[in-house]
């Protein structure tokens, strides 16, 4: 009984202890946090074709990925992104796509990604991942995290293919890559 | 022990309490939304290990243990990486034996609960389980486990009666470079891994290991050491190739092999009845698998894998030697913009070969047996990210019991983004098992007592006429994420059993000399029945960006229709409660603690059954990054107790009481 308690208050005190270090903490941000915000200002840095959706209609950014994903992108519901109105859509199929102006896709195994961009190809559909991986896939937009920040990467080719248009103030920023998809 | 548990509330109330105060700078989004492009690239980011449900949309109990969770337990073996599931029965019966099972019906041979590594069946025919001890991967390569209550049996085939267990490995891309574990302490004596992956060609990348362990022994129930330390080594790879923009080739294989050393409890003919011995057990196997998968659209292909696997085991009780090759053809595609079908046709074949054992003799010695299944699954889109409904069925045909059928009905609801309701009912089977069918087992000897009654010896006789055993599954489930940082999963369930196996005893058959022994033989029959019903909580808080709770709770009620059924089958135990704790106090340092608390319960063996008294165990982490590929971990296992009993084996073990354990860990990525 008495390790048992010397057990527990050993614990109790390292855990107040540690808390005490805690400051470095407060500094950063938290990843998904800043994947959301970031897709929300990429959006707003791009212009979609005419017919791609009317005018009043709201921006429609869907979303595949697990609840922490979902939850990160209910910050941007709502949101402006020049005159439009976001609205997210969180996607339980991969369905569907056509109503979708931005799609975000977290973790998809590679043997569904490649399919499915190929599909979406010459549709003016942003797609936005979460590595160079998805890139090489034919993704267009790219946010990873190096050394600590969120790099931008963004697939010249794949935009141009969907005749959407970026900015070039956000190109500017971004890394660029001109990544034909692998297969012709 | 419950005065530990009360100590304890306040002083982690406390601690709650006291880092809820603590601020962060960012920590409405709002500030974030104001800043610019450039600045968002510039702030500095981490990741938090949160806890995701990634498979939130299906229709099914489903707890994913992934591989941050693996590593922030400090698990060194698989059976210790699924204590982190609620509803799952994992208990040690000695440092190389565990009875895992999901809702009720444990024992080292348990027979309900089915395994796949990487698609790859670890599930015996020999006595319809699983050998835990032969089952291991390099833990630090695992992407994730799925863990799966209830009946599986639609997509798996049978056997998936309670449960099924998915290990999952990564792909070979995403182990790149090398990757050094070396560690050791009291019970993990020393341990040691090395894993390098590196790119083939453009298309193709691969990945070898070399893994081996040596784990201290325990003590007897009785007193003394246990001598059960163990050690093994295990090796393998597995190569991934995208060889057009279409197919993928996956080739993987491991080996081991093991010595095991145990205290075993034999009967034997004269007095004084019982024989306990240590000996040496040395086991070896491995597996190749080949999986190509083609395709055509982001909503159609199909995936054709082989695969070859084989063990031996050479131990006084069984000599063993089996080998299995199993070929699995499935086929995924989309009918009408709202019909998801996936259908499947698989062939297993299986050799074996027995030697006599001392107390064993299996008849035929060795038998060949096949295995046909095909099984088709439709998700009907009844409203378009609302109501789906999964209707499927397994058909197979095997030598043991004949044709069996295994339907499953599935409805799922998302009446809310944030909300999710299922239902399933579903039946699955338990195929009869070799021993079953074909063993000799003397089990135990009841002492003479001279001068009229001779020796009886109790022996198990195979019966070709052993059915399958059968269950209904009715489950109701509810997920949500509508607090902000907490999430919950609730699954409430009815399992129906009919045809449970129970032991009849023959007549005593008298003996032909005056000194002989008398004899009873024991044949497995179908005639228990009965059921098992309760519910599982696994709720997940995120309390703050780091620090994260996990609680799970599980409550299971068995009620058996025969008297007898008890003292055969065991009583899993009532409640279960897991909380674990995990906190990055500084970049650098993860801070991890675990509780489980196990109800009492009864396992049933052939030395009569035993009341395994309620435990509180815990174990804790702590890890260091001094540089960006180094981390040192120390960690305490079993820390509340010297040592503490969690299960008798159903025959020959001695039983073995789990020691606490401490072990210090390095990990080098380069």
């Amino acid at each position: 009984m008495l390790t048992t308690k010397k057990t527990l208050s050993l614990i109790a005190f390292l855990l107040l202890f540690l808390s005490g270090l805690n400051q470095a903490w407060s500094r950063s941000v938290e990843k998904q946090t800043v994947l959301a915000v970031l897709t929300l200002n990429i959006a707003r840095f791009t212009s979609w074709p005419e017919p791609a959706f009317n005018a009043e209609a709201p921006l429609n950014l869907c979303v595949f990925g697990d609840n922490i994903v979902q939850q990160s992108f209910e910050a941007i519901d709502n949101k402006k992104a020049n005159n439009k109105t976001i609205h997210i859509i969180n996607l339980s199929r991969l369905r569907n796509l056509d109503r979708c102006q931005l799609l975000y896709l977290s973790k998809l195994d590679r043997s569904r990604l490649k399919p499915l961009l190929m599909e979406l190809k010459t549709r003016p559909v942003l797609t936005v991942g979460e590595n160079m991986e998805f890139l090489k896939a034919g993704g267009m937009v790219g946010l990873e995290k190096i050394n600590g920040k969120m790099q931008l990467s963004i697939n010249l080719h794949a935009v141009k293919q969907s005749k959407l248009v970026i900015s070039s103030r956000l190109l500017k920023l971004a890394n660029i890559v001109d990544l034909p998809a692998r297969v012709h | 022990m419950n005065h530990s548990k009360i100590r304890l509330k306040p002083l982690l109330m406390s601690s709650v309490v006291y880092f809820a105060f603590i601020p962060t700078a960012y920590s409405g989004q709002d500030e974030l939304m104001e800043l610019s492009v450039e600045d968002l690239l510039n702030v500095e980011v981490i990741s938090v290990a949160k806890k995701a449900k990634s498979l939130n949309d299906s229709p099914a109990a489903i707890f994913v243990i992934t591989q941050d969770d693996i590593k922030r337990i400090g698990a060194t073996s698989v059976p210790e990486a699924l204590r982190l599931a609620p509803g799952l029965d994992v208990a040690r019966i000695d440092s190389n034996k565990w009875a895992i099972t999901a809702r009720g019906f444990n024992g080292r041979f348990a027979n309900k609960l089915l395994v796949l590594i990487d698609g790859r069946n670890a599930y015996t025919r020999a006595f319809s389980g699983v050998y835990w001890e032969n089952q291991d991967v390099m833990l630090e390569d695992v992407e994730r486990i799925e863990v799966i209550r209830g009946p599986g049996a639609t997509m798996w085939g049978a056997n998936a009666v309670n449960g099924v267990i998915n290990i999952i490995t990564k792909h070979s891309a995403d182990t790149q470079g090398g990757l050094l574990v070396a560690g050791g302490g009291t019970e993990e004596q020393g341990f040691g891994a090395f894993r390098y992956g590196g790119k083939i060609n453009a298309d193709t990348t691969a990945r070898a290991y070399v893994k081996g362990f040596k784990r201290d022994e325990n003590t007897l129930k009785i007193g003394g050491e246990a001598g059960d330390d163990w050690d093994k080594v295990q090796g393998g790879f597995r190569m991934d190739s995208q060889f057009t923009a279409q197919d993928s080739l996956t080739v993987q294989g491991d080996a081991y092999r093991s010595e095991i050393n145990q205290n075993s409890t034999f009967p034997q003919f004269s007095a004084p009845y019982i024989k306990n011995f240590n000996e040496t057990i040395d086991t070896f196997g491995g597996n190749l698998l080949a999986r190509h998968n083609h395709t055509f659209s982001s909503t159609s292909d199909y995936s054709l894998q082989v695969y070859y696997d084989f063990y031996q085991r050479d131990e006084a009780f069984i000599k063993e030697s089996r080998h299995v090759i199993d070929i699995d053809f499935q086929h995924r595609f989309s009918l009408l913009g709202w019909n998801d079908i996936v259908w499947g046709a698989a062939y297993r074949y299986n050799h074996d070969n027995f030697q006599t054992g001392t107390i064993t003799e299996i008849n035929p010695s060795s038998r060949n047996d096949q295995l046909f299944s095909t099984f088709m699954q439709d998700e009907l889109t009844l409203i378009d990210d609302t109501l789906w409904l999964t209707l499927g069925s397994k058909f197979e045909y095997n030598d043991y019991s004949g044709f069996e059928a295994q339907p499953t009905a599935r409805l799922m609801w998302a009446p809310h983004q944030q909300h999710r309701l299922w239902g399933a009912v579903s039946r699955a089977v338990r195929t009869p098992s070799r021993l079953e069918h074909n063993a000799t087992i003397l089990q135990k000897t009841i002492p003479a007592q001279p001068p009229f009654i001779p020796a009886i010896n109790a022996i198990f006789t195979g019966n070709e006429q052993f059915d399958s055993e059968e269950v209904i599954s009715y489950e109701l489930g509810y997920r949500t994420t509508f607090i902000d940082n907490v999430s919950i999963d609730i699954t409430a369930f009815y399992n129906k059993y009919k045809k449970l196996r129970t032991g009849v005893d023959s007549q005593p058959i008298l003996p032909t000399t005056p000194t002989g022994a008398a004899k009873v033989l024991i044949t497995s029959e179908n005639r228990l029945s009965g059921q098992t019903y309760g519910f599982e909580i696994a709720a997940v808080w995120q309390m703050l960006d780091w620090w994260r709770w996990d609680a799970n709770y599980s409550l299971l009620k068995t009620e058996y229709d025969q008297q007898v059924a008890s003292d055969q089958l065991g009583l899993s135990p009532q409640q279960r409660v897991s909380l674990r704790s995990a906190i990055l106090p500084w970049e650098n340092i993860e801070l991890d603690v675990l509780f489980r608390y196990v109800d009492t319960n009864t396992a049933a063996s052939a030395f009569g059954t035993a009341v395994i008294k309620d435990y509180v165990s815990m174990d804790i982490r702590l890890a260091w990054q001094p540089i960006k590929d180094i981390e040192l971990s120390l960690v305490g296992q079993n820390l509340l107790a010297k040592k503490h009993f969690e299960y008798r084996q159903e025959m020959l073990a001695t039983d073995t009481e789990i020691d606490r354990g401490m072990y210090g860990k390095l990990t080098w990525h380069f």
